[in-house]
């Protein structure tokens, strides 16, 4: 038994070294914990507003040759659409297409439609996204012949993240009144991203 | 240096590879998330940089009125029944102006710092960076 003993850990030694394998083992498993959540959530920020930022790149570049006679832009509460000219060179004539982006408060996603290019972008994750236009006698919606003179894009970023897909219904369609009612329904906050654009024609004729 | 000894020194050796390894992992995310932080910030910069450029232009507020004024401000411009928030001094926007030989048009230079701050963190740059604004619809004040 003395000779066991000497080559056997003491009972306290053994309590000891599981205490610190239960505090480390918490430790380590608090950390992966506390990173993976961080990670997650840099990743989450990191896609929204990168999908905002093309979403804010494409309005502006539509809106640089929105054409007034092909249908030219329509503002509502929840979205904004932009017909843009046709350019012509020699024989060929290359269509712009149209430009739709459009908030759905269900799914709370943000979609961005190009006709001519096909594509189709969701930025998932958008609490709220608000659509006006200036018309030079105040903001609003817009619709008709013309052009409105300058295009608004509030966005409201959600800090619960996406909407599962078990909780959005598939088969409703994104929302695109012209109407203003989510306008008047909620109270108005400084938005996560917040920006006017204005149309090339703003200025009218300038010369020296 | 008896077993007990040398139990111990590995311990101690464990631990401090573990503590390392965590502040050097730490470190990584941390940058990462300052990056992404960074890159947020430039693009709400940019985004107000060019809406205070377009209600210049729109002759919604003066060069000289805008100056200075906070993101809030500036959408509070434009928004009725806006409530400020505690993140509403994010940012401020500095308006540089100079005339030009062009009749009737002011260069106007749009720079977003911190709010408090001089560090300027984006400009109306490229084809708005030299704004051109009818100095008579300009120079009215808010609208």
């Amino acid at each position: 038994m003395s000779g066991r003993g000497h080559n056997a850990f003491t009972l306290v030694e053994v309590l000891v070294s599981l205490a610190l394998l239960a505090v480390l083992s918490g430790v380590l498993l608090g950390f992966g914990a506390g990173l993976s959540e961080r990670r997650a959530r840099v990743q989450r920020v990191s896609e929204v507003q990168g999908g905002l930022d093309m979403v804010f790149h494409a309005i502006d570049h539509a809106l640089t040759a929105a054409d007034a006679n092909a249908g030219g832009v329509s503002v509502s509460a929840s979205g904004v659409s932009i017909t843009s000219r046709a350019i012509t060179t020699g024989e060929r004539t290359e269509e712009f297409g149209t430009l739709s982006v459009s908030f759905d408060a269900g799914t709370r996603e943000l979609t961005l439609e190009n006709s001519r290019l096909g594509g189709r972008r969701v930025v998932a994750g958008v609490e709220r996204a608000e659509f006006r236009a200036e018309t030079g006698s105040g903001w609003g919606a817009y619709s008709g012949s013309g052009l409105p003179r300058a295009v608004e894009v509030s966005v409201w970023l959600s800090s619960e993240g996406p909407v599962e897909a078990a909780e959005a219904d598939p088969l409703e369609e994104p929302t695109f009144d012209l109407g203003d009612e989510l306008l008047e329904d909620q109270p108005v906050t400084l938005p996560d991203r917040w920006r006017v654009f204005p149309l090339v024609d703003v200025l009218g004729e300038v010369g020296p | 240096m008896t077993r007990r000894g040398s139990l111990l020194l590995e311990l101690v050796i464990a631990l401090g590879i573990f503590t390392a390894c965590s502040m050097l992992i730490s470190g990584v995310l941390a940058r990462t998330v300052d990056r992404v932080d960074a890159a947020r910030q430039a693009s709400e910069a940019g985004d107000l940089a060019s809406s205070t450029l377009t209600l210049i232009e729109l002759g919604t507020i003066s060069p000289e009125a805008a100056d200075r004024l906070t993101e809030a401000e500036i959408f509070g411009l434009i928004r009725e029944g806006f409530e400020e928030t505690d993140r509403a001094a994010r940012y401020e926007a500095l308006i540089e102006t100079q005339p030009t030989e062009w009749r009737d048009l002011t260069l106007v230079v749009v720079t977003v710092v911190p709010a408090g701050s001089e560090r300027a963190l984006a400009r109306a740059d490229g084809l708005v960076n030299l704004a051109r604004v009818r100095s008579g619809r300009s120079l009215g004040g808010a609208g």
